[in-house]
């Protein structure tokens, strides 16, 4: 590792145009970037807290959005109200496991394992750990990469209440959870861009730093 | 590095540290508050969980059967397993908080599936959302969990403005809960339930009669059985399903509307129930030794030709002491339809004890000879000895007169001895007399006839030859004649010239007969004086 860091090299890019500028020239400019004028930040600022507010935001909603009926669906005057869960239960008993295992990932797992993967990465950040560096900033690729098709559910429900209108014959109605789940999809995908995986690598270089001086 | 050293104070300058804490932590605060918020929501609105008990599960889905009242949703069938002893299934349901009011011990519940009747159709919509339980509140009554459900659906009359009443029927006929309740061929009620009585003696049937028509029901208002084919049937329904009918008799003083639970008996038809109705009924036992044959249960007991009670039971019984036979007729009377007149106070039931000692005593009555029918007749004798009535047994003894047999004994001696005075031997001779004398008729009328025989045996073999000669003769005269007369015939010729004179000379003596007329004088000087 013995590449220079620009945080090293006493630099800051910018959030925006990615300008590398020297501290100095930013004091100068009351910490704008000097091409694009928005507010340059070594890292991004309080990346830590804001992740994990988030987080645990994402957390809290995980549970209504998972408890609450998603679908009112009426057919023939039969109502009947499903969770995420449940309906991957019926799809699954009905036969299509390719569909059930679709919904079972988008909104079940993925969501989960975003929350796991942050709260780990954070961990890892904040115990200074220096295991597996570019593993961990891969599975932070990932979680950032992945986190927008969570809103696959979401898009389906709002597909079949938009479609399904038939009065009394069929009638789909979106449910409880589902603004829970879709404020659930956005925190974590807030949290994880408000993750700079930078900070792993800082621990990288902190000890070297140290006893080069 | 040491330009990157030198450069880092101004960093730091930068870098500003915050003391408080983050705003984005708001936002876990706030989920966090809404997540409590939808728990406490959920918790509060979570009603009590109930069970109830069914014979079967048809149709029941835990997680999707609802729980309704008036078609509301007010709670959740959760569970579904079987009792201990598998002869029940026992459901478990989440009620709403809003349903606990209803959840007391008389708080009805069924399950509602399509139903095809004679009656009606109903549920006909769970055909396709699946069948959901109904709940019936019932009146105030102790809170509870546990229920029993039930197989049918109750009429709900509960919260109906009217009033119930209790019939008591001898037997059910084909009535059926729900079946119509009629009143001048309108329906204003229905049936509510039904039940044996505890000794199995009657049956009870609850009726509802919605308002306003419960007020038609007085106390002397007379229910009948309106089921099965009659000559006056209140409607093609109730051939099918039973219902019942009722009629209040119109009276020179009305009763008030009857109470709500007001008893009535169930009349197993029209005809029966207008007849007068005497609660009060005393039994009596007679005693008679003749012969009661004629006598029936059901058999009229008459005061005077009046009915005022019927006979019960005749029965037979051998007394093993003293070696004879009794014959202990029951009868029932209804000292009611004994009116009274008069001033002073009477009990009605007083009113036979009375009688019997002013001399009313039984006795059989022959009714029709032909048929041999018997009636016990009550009748006041003020001559015979005094007697009371014998109490004791199972029932109170009236005292009874022998039957007045001589009577119908004279009747037919007499009869017989009429009979006896016809001369029968008188009659027979006559009639062989007369006998004899056609006979003797009988043969002149056959020598009369033989004469009459060879009379016309002599005009057919004598008369009937010459007969024929004559005619013979007589043609051929006629054919002479026939030949004289033709057209052609010197005869005819000679005749017409002979009638041609005959006309000429009847001429000439015509006009001589006018001249002689006019001028008379001509007989004397002739005619020349006037030409």
């Amino acid at each position: 590792m013995a590449s220079l860091t620009a945080k090293q090299a006493g630099l800051a890019s910018c959030h925006v145009c990615k300008l590398l500028t020297p501290l100095a020239q930013l004091a100068a400019r009351r910490g704008h970037c000097p091409r694009c004028g928005s507010l340059v930040h070594q890292r991004k600022t309080d990346s830590l807290n804001r992740c994990w507010a988030l987080i645990i935001a994402s957390a809290i909603l995980y549970l209504p959005a998972n408890l609450l009926p998603m679908t009112h669906t009426a057919h023939l005057g039969k109502i009947q109200e499903d969770t995420i869960i449940s309906g991957v239960i019926y799809f699954l008993s009905t036969g299509s496991w390719p569909i059930a295992l679709v919904i079972f990932i988008a909104s079940i797992f993925v969501p989960l394992l975003k929350l796991f993967i942050l709260a780990a990465l954070l961990i890892s950040v904040h115990r200074g750990s220096r295991w597996r560096p570019v593993d961990r900033t891969r599975l932070y690729r990932m979680t950032e990469l992945v986190g927008r098709w969570s809103m696959v559910d979401i898009y389906v429900v709002t597909i079949l209440v938009a479609l399904v209108k038939l009065g009394a014959l069929a009638d789909i109605e979106a449910g409880a959870a589902a603004p829970f789940f879709a404020l659930m999809v956005v925190l974590t995908m807030f949290a994880a861009m408000a993750f700079d995986p930078r900070l792993i690598w800082d621990q990288m270089e902190d000890p070297r730093d140290s006893s080069n001086e | 590095m040491t330009h990157q050293t030198n450069n880092r104070p101004a960093a730091e300058v930068l870098v500003k540290r915050r003391q408080t804490p983050s705003l984005i932590w708001i936002v876990p605060i706030a989920a966090a508050l809404i997540a409590a918020w939808l728990a406490i929501k959920t918790i509060n609105d979570r009603g009590p969980l109930i069970s109830i008990r069914f014979d079967s599960a048809t149709g029941l889905e835990a997680g999707k059967t609802k729980i309704r009242y008036r078609d509301v949703d007010i709670g959740l069938v959760e569970e579904i397993r079987l009792d201990e002893d598998l002869t029940h299934v026992l459901v478990r349901a989440r009620m709403d908080k809003r349903a606990t009011p209803f959840l007391t011990e008389s708080a009805r519940f069924w399950i509602v599936r399509a139903r095809v009747s004679s009656e009606e159709v109903s549920g006909l919509s769970t055909l396709f959302s699946g069948v959901y339980i109904a709940l019936a509140p019932g009146p105030e009554a102790p809170v509870s969990n546990r229920f029993i459900g039930l197989e049918t659906p109750p009429v709900l009359t509960g919260d109906l403005p009217g009033r119930h009443f209790v019939l008591k029927a001898g037997e059910l006929g084909s009535l059926d809960v729900g079946a119509p309740v009629y009143y001048r061929q309108i329906q204003v009620g229905r049936v509510v339930s039904y039940a044996l009585d505890e000794q199995g003696k009657n049956v009870t049937v609850r009726i509802c009669a919605v308002a306003p028509h419960h007020q038609l029901v007085t106390a002397d208002t007379r229910f009948w059985n309106a089921d099965g084919l009659q000559l006056k049937t209140e409607s093609l329904l109730t051939i099918l399903s039973g219902g019942i009918a009722f009629a209040t008799p119109e009276l020179p003083d009305p009763s008030p509307s009857a109470a709500e639970n007001t008893e009535f008996s169930l009349y197993p038809d029209r005809r029966s129930s207008l007849q007068k109705d005497y609660p009060l009924k005393q039994r009596f036992l007679l005693h008679f030794n003749e012969s009661v044959r004629g006598l029936t249960p059901g058999a009229p007991v008459e005061f005077r030709g009046i009915r005022i009670g019927q006979v019960v039971s005749v029965d037979l019984e051998f007394d093993m002491q003293q070696q004879t036979f009794n014959i202990p007729v029951v009868v029932e009377l209804e000292p009611n339809r004994i009116k009274l007149t008069g001033n002073g106070q009477l009990d009605a039931q007083a009113i036979i004890p009375i009688l019997v000692q002013r001399g009313l005593r039984a006795q059989l009555k022959l009714v029709n000879l032909l048929t041999g029918q018997l009636v016990v007749n009550l009748n006041i004798y003020p001559d015979t000895p005094a007697a009371t009535i014998i109490q004791g047994g199972s029932y109170p003894e009236l005292p009874t007169l022998p039957t007045p047999l001589e009577e119908i004994a004279g009747t037919v001696s007499r009869l017989l001895k009429k009979i006896d005075q016809i001369p029968f031997s008188r009659i027979a001779e006559g009639l062989e007399q007369d006998l004899a004398d056609v006979g003797s008729t009988l043969q002149t009328l056959d020598a009369t006839l033989l004469r009459l025989q060879q009379l016309l045996h002599t005009l057919d073999s004598e008369v009937a030859p010459s007969a024929t000669e004559t005619i013979e003769t007589l043609r051929q005269t006629l054919q002479t004649l026939q030949h004289n007369f033709a057209a052609d015939s010197p005869l005819s010729t000679e005749a017409s010239r002979a009638l041609e004179e005959f006309s000429k000379a009847a001429r000439s003596v015509r006009d001589l007969t006018d001249t002689l007329e006019r001028h008379p004088e001509a007989l004397l000087r002739g005619k020349k004086g006037y030409e």
